[in-house]
């Protein structure tokens, strides 16, 4: 058995290595999202456009603590938890774009994308529609015998407001499926404040309701996310049951870019709450010296040139051809009759 | 160089069209891709326009305080070729573009670009339907405090985005009509106007046939009273509808609700408008004794002093658009009813008697059913029609 110091060292520098990786994908999320926002108001970009700054310090926490074969159902505002589960640039900016090269084929809206047989589940609803989803994947893996694996799925704070919410939080208690959900309590459902949407103290308590383990967060820490949730998503993997996560935090964004956002209480931008997790994390990795000016520089000026190289490349990719597509379901198309052919995830729209 | 358009941006999913607040750049200056360009306002927030790419301003074409469709060109940035290549961008058609004289064109104009512009080059865009087959909560908001419906919009070609018809366009069209002579239409025209266009919202059909009078002609000489053709038709679908009343139900949802009395009603032509008082319970009476009530009440219709228990629930109507020398139409059934039969101006015609083996003259009329095509077929309708026109070649047992 190795001495305590040392095994507090390696500790220390594994999580070093996590908040490194962390910090990165937040930051790649962030300039993702301010990109989206700049080619929305150029017109660029078709449908709606919903970023999640303020909140990229828990998603990204989700993101890093699952591992390959897990779940997970990210929202609207999980740029940064997607990338940290494996989702590339190239896949969120195709989408964006309406690329027929993009994972959706320019088929679905913004926020809808994802590859389900890598469990990365393509919403169908920010508002609760997702936990039952997952649920019904783990029961699935459950039947196939298949052990060990975990899925998450985001919420916000609306959501719990929602039967969907409700229905799918105590069958997974009752099932004690290996779900961790996590709820980003942001404040705002789009312009209704929390005020109007709870009378509990904390979202914690409707957890409890239904006997299901729960832990708050301050979700503008990084360093507090990545421990909650990574500790939360260890005790469903090892048959703790059902977890959930409460992060408090503030939108720094509209609902969606369309929406200014006046209606926030600017008390509240001044709070704790207001604080943007990015620029606190940062701050924390200089101060303790886990990162230094010069490397900061440029690693931003390496994402920066990612999301410029990609928005470009993708810029002149071909549009989807709606009469030469194959219009079953992206995932799924091998079940449609007749349809051999089609194998399944990310198969070329068909040849006509 | 190419020159690079600055699109309006859809700013929302309901947003047609945005207002230009002030310009933050000016042109010649040097700017720099996703950097802001122009201030705009819709109806929820203003918001601000950014740069397509890094290059020079070359101009600006939109006016200040004016309101311009989505995907308008708002203005030209000249980038390199490189760059330009590099991010595929959408190069504006040389020449006119970037020209003074002219400038991008308002919502409302008639811009013929108004629409969204692809992302990614050739993106189906949405199909370019003109009119009022969209409203924004906007308009539809400004509709109602004016008392408007969307069919009073049928003759405005929308600007804006596939076509719709922006507010501004709707402005501009009310402005149009107010230099045009504008007085009251009738409280009965109005309300004609509404009885008929919410009728509009179901499929209607027509049939109609010849009904020859001379029967009815003969049968004037010998009764006292003398029952009209019209009054004839009436008590005819009266007796029809009395032996199968389901072509005068109702759809509603998947039922088919059935008269609960066979209540005939009949146009009168008033002042600027259709009366239709109704005769209750006309399968009830003979021919010759709904002549007195029947005259009694055209003459109060003409005069509008029809008593209140005089007019609705009727579940059929007859119209005698015969009056007018017409010989067709094809009027439409009231929106509460399924059925409106209609009498045509008699006139003369050659009959072949396969007896005497040639033409001979006969009075002869048209008969037409107008119904919702919902309820009853052509073949329902047309069964009915003829059980009618049956029933009218024998007025004395009517
Ligand atoms: C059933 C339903 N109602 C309304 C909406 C529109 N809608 C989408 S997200 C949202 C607000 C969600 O708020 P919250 O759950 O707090 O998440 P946040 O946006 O704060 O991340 C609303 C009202 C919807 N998608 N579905």
């Amino acid at each position: 058995m190795s001495p305590p110091v040392l095994e507090a060292r390696a500790e220390n520098a594994a999580f070093r290595k996590t908040i490194l990786a962390a910090f990165r994908f937040m930051l790649l999320a962030r300039l993702l999202d301010d990109k989206f926002a700049a080619l929305y108001r150029a017109g660029k970009i078709h449908g709606g456009v919903f970023l999640g700054r303020g909140q990229e310090a828990l998603s990204v926490s989700i993101g890093i603590s699952l591992k390959k074969n897990d779940i997970f159902a990210p929202l609207i505002r999980d740029a940064a938890g997607r990338l940290a589960f494996g989702e590339t640039v190239l896949d969120a900016v195709r989408t964006h774009m309406g690329s027929a090269l993009g994972p959706m084929r320019g088929r679905d809206g913004n926020v809808h994308r994802g590859k389900p047989l890598e469990g990365s589940l393509p919403m169908i609803s920010h508002l609760g529609a997702m936990i039952s989803v997952v649920n019904g994947m783990l029961f699935a893996r459950r039947l196939q015998n298949r052990h060990g694996t975990v899925g998450a799925a985001s919420i916000g704070d609306g959501a719990t407001s929602t039967g969907a919410f409700h229905e799918a939080l105590n069958q997974a208690a009752v099932e004690k499926l290996p779900l961790v959900l996590v709820v980003a309590d942001n404040q705002y459902a789009y312009s209704t404040p929390t005020s109007k949407q709870f009378a509990c103290e904390s979202l914690a308590d409707r957890a409890i309701g239904y006997g299901v383990e729960v832990q708050n967060v301050d979700g503008t820490d990084l360093f507090a996310c990545l421990k909650t949730l990574g500790e939360a998503v260890l005790r469903a993997r090892h048959g703790g049951g059902p977890q959930m996560v409460v992060a408090r935090l503030l939108r720094l964004c509209g609902h969606g870019e369309h929406d200014t956002a006046d209606y926030v209480d600017p008390k509240l931008k001044n709070s704790p709450l207001g604080r943007d997790c990015l620029k606190a994390a940062e701050e924390t990795l200089l101060r303790r010296e886990w990162l230094d000016a010069s490397t900061l520089a440029s690693m931003r000026r390496e994402v920066v040139r990612e999301i410029d190289e990609t928005v470009a490349q993708v810029q002149r990719e071909p549009a989807p051809d709606p009469f030469a597509e194959n219009w079953t379901a992206i995932s799924c198309g091998h079940l449609a009759e007749g349809d051999e052919g089609n194998q399944g995830d990310n198969m070329p729209a068909r040849k006509s | 160089m190419p020159l690079i358009p600055i699109i309006m941006p859809q700013l929302g999913e309901s947003i047609a069209e945005a207002n230009i607040v002030s310009y933050l750049v000016q042109p010649g200056q040097e700017v720099a891709a996703d950097q802001n360009l122009i201030e705009v306002e819709t109806n929820k927030a203003t918001m601000t326009v950014t740069s397509p790419c890094t290059g020079r301003l070359m101009d600006l074409t939109g006016r200040l305080q004016q309101s311009y469709p989505v995907g308008a060109v708002l203005g030209h940035i000249e980038a390199s070729l490189q760059e330009a290549a590099r991010l595929g961008l959408d190069v504006a058609p040389v020449a006119k573009s970037g020209d003074a004289e002219h400038p991008a064109t308002p919502a409302g104009n008639g811009g013929s670009h108004a629409r969204v512009q692809p992302t990614v080059r050739g993106l189906p865009v949405p199909a370019n339907a003109r009119g009022a087959s969209y409203l924004s909560p906007r308009l539809k908001a400004r509709m109602t405090e004016l008392g408007l419906h969307a069919a009073d919009l049928s003759g405005v070609a929308g600007s804006g985005a596939a076509g719709r018809v922006t507010v501004e366009d709707f402005e501009k069209f009310i402005a149009l009509l107010e230099k045009q002579k504008i007085s009251d239409a009738s409280s009965m025209r109005v309300s004609v106007a509404d009885a008929m266009r919410r009728s509009w919202t179901r499929p209607i059909a027509h049939v109609g046939m010849p009904v020859c009078l001379d029967p009815l002609f003969a049968y004037r000489k010998v009764s006292r009273p003398k029952p009209g053709p019209a009054l004839c038709a009436l008590r005819a679908l009266a007796v029809a509808l009395a032996e199968n009343s389901a072509p005068a139900g109702r759809l509603v949802g998947s039922k088919i609700v059935h008269p609960s009395a066979i209540d005939i009603g009949f146009a009168v032509e008033a002042e600027d408008g259709v009366l239709v008082p109704v005769i209750r319970q006309a399968d009830k009476k003979s021919l010759n004794d709904l002549v007195a009530p029947y005259n009694e009440l055209v003459a109060l219709a003409r005069e509008r002093k029809l008593p209140v228990n005089a007019t609705g629930g009727s579940i059929a109507t007859v119209t005698n658009f015969g009056t007018f020398g017409l010989e067709w139409a094809t009027p439409i059934p009231l929106p509460e009813q399924t059925l409106v039969l209609g009498m045509g101006a008699a006139r003369h015609e050659p009959h072949w008697d396969s007896v005497k083996a040639q033409f001979v003259p006969i009075m002869e009329a048209n008969l037409t059913l107008s119904f919702d095509h919902r309820v009853l077929d052509g073949g329902a309708a047309g069964r009915l029609l003829q059980r009618i026109g049956e029933l009218m070649r024998e007025p004395e047992k009517l």
